[in-house]
């Protein structure tokens, strides 16, 4: 059996790390990191690439569990899931039974006895926004550093000093936490 | 050019449709997903059925006892080999097999082509089959390469031949001579000449490609495992080489292979803006559904899957 985690972007030595600090298990199969950084999670750069992994993935009769996340950004979650239910559909001939919908948890189906889905949209399946924003929340809200690195990034965008474009702001804060 | 290809029953394949075939065609699979089998089933349509080139196949794979009609039991797909009549499909070629006369070979197994022509087995040997195609297996034969030699010897194919080896693998090579059972060669760096076997099996691999490509105008090349003894910086070069004379001498090319390398370096050629639309990768496999499928990649999907460090073969 088979698995892969389609991730928007660059998360998969982080999203290791995180299972090792929180002493999780990595998926059956995919023990070393090398081989969870390369085969497990499947780093799709920009969401327009996510459908060229999905689609490889769904290919492949052997992968039995796909995983994929990717961001709302102001798109919207509902679209994403929609777009990445077009590509199901037409790659593997498939009809859903009803329409897919996205809970406040994703949304998971089996839609083949051997081939089990999960999509997970950032933030939080409902928000436009992405990854950093549900890194932020998970971070407690009095955290000192997380005060002074939003402070100090504000600032920077007050004075007009920013590099970053204003709509990553996040990604700026979490840079420095 | 064949264009598409539709195998029933034959080999490991149940039941496999092709529909695009292109000028050169990368085929890729697990073990045992029918790789060589699609080779195979080529060569026999090449042939036009013919009985030497059938039997060949079935020497290779260890399934021939001559004048045993029985031995032609091992082209069916094994779960469609249950009547006393099967048939088996290649493009619009069908082979009947006829159990109610197992005892004679040419009423136990007729070719029909779109039901106009009978041919008959009857007591053809395996030692000259009457290929169309060239077929260069992974474990070519020494009488073989000889005999491509003997087609090329002293004509100006010759010169390509020596030509391919310089540009791929040996840039001093000047002459080359293919005895009865070594082949020598003159670099312009040595006094004397050498055994070719002194240069490498990869050397020896090349000259058997380079030989299979300048005989094989207006027909088929197809090479199994053709990364065999190849370093990837040569392979990119044999695909340069391949790409090229394949358009220049209207030659279709199948090649099989479980190498990265061999994709990769495939890619890089295939990307090329004279080469685009010429190429495509296929990968063999039963799909989800459980029947037979050929994946198929052209240039750009190639590149895009090996851009994202994802897996084609």
């Amino acid at each position: 059996m088979a698995q892969q985690l389609i991730v928007e972007g660059k998360d998969a030595i982080a999203l290791a790390n995180l299972l090792k600090k929180r002493s999780l298990p990595s998926p059956l199969g995919y023990e070393t990191s090398r081989k969870f950084s390369n085969d497990f999670v499947k780093q799709a750069g920009s969401v327009s690439k996510v459908d060229t992994v999905l689609e490889n993935a769904l290919l492949q009769p052997s992968m039995n569990n796909i995983g994929i996340i990717v961001d709302a950004n102001n798109v919207g979650a509902e679209e994403r899931l929609n777009n990445l239910i077009k590509t199901i559909t037409k790659t593997l001939n498939y009809t859903f039974q009803a329409q897919p919908k996205l809970t406040s948890r994703g949304f998971t189906t089996r839609i083949l006895p051997e081939l089990m889905l999960g999509i997970w949209i950032m933030p939080n399946n409902q928000d436009d926004g992405y990854l950093e924003h549900f890194l932020l929340d998970l971070i407690e809200k009095d955290n000192e550093l997380l005060v002074f690195a939003k402070a100090k990034i504000e600032e920077l965008i007050v004075k007009g000093m920013n590099r970053f474009s204003k709509v990553k702001k996040e990604k700026a804060i979490l840079e420095h936490v | 050019m064949i264009d598409s290809l539709h195998i029933q029953n034959f080999l490991t394949f149940e039941d496999l449709n092709i529909s695009n075939l292109s000028r050169i065609n990368l085929i890729g699979g697990k073990n045992n997903s029918g790789k060589t089998a699609l080779l195979e089933a080529i060569r026999i349509l090449c042939a036009g059925g013919d009985f030497g080139v059938i039997n060949d196949i079935l020497k290779n794979r260890q399934s021939f006892v001559e004048g045993n009609p029985n031995s032609y039991d091992a082209l069916f797909h094994r779960s469609r080999l249950v009547d006393s009549k099967s048939i088996l499909r290649l493009n619009d070629f069908l082979f009947e097999r006829n159990l109610e006369e197992s005892d004679k070979v040419e009423s136990y197994f007729i070719i029909n082509k779109n039901s106009k022509s009978q041919l008959q087995a009857s007591q053809v040997l395996t030692t000259y089959p009457r290929d169309n195609s060239i077929f260069i297996s992974f474990e070519a034969q020494f009488n073989e390469l000889n005999a491509l030699w003997e087609k090329v010897v002293l004509t100006p194919k010759e010169d390509k031949v020596v030509e391919i080896l310089q540009k791929t693998v040996t840039p001093n090579l000047q002459r080359i001579d293919v005895g009865t059972d070594k082949v020598r060669v003159r670099l312009s760096d040595v006094v004397n000449p050498i055994p070719l076997g002194t240069l490498g099996d990869g050397v020896q691999r090349i000259l058997h490609i380079a030989l299979g490509l300048v005989n094989a105008q207006n027909s088929m090349l197809l090479i199994d495992e053709i990364e065999l003894g190849l370093h990837y910086s040569v392979l990119e070069k044999l695909w340069e080489m391949i790409f090229y004379y394949a358009q220049k001498w209207n030659i279709q090319v199948f090649a099989t292979t479980h190498s990265q390398d061999a994709i990769k370096s495939f890619e890089y050629i295939a990307a090329r803006e004279e080469n685009l639309s010429e190429a495509q990768f296929i990968r063999l496999q039963i799909g989800r559904n459980g029947e037979n499928e050929g994946i198929i990649y052209d240039g750009e999907a190639l590149s895009s899957m090996l851009d994202l460090a994802l897996e084609v073969r």
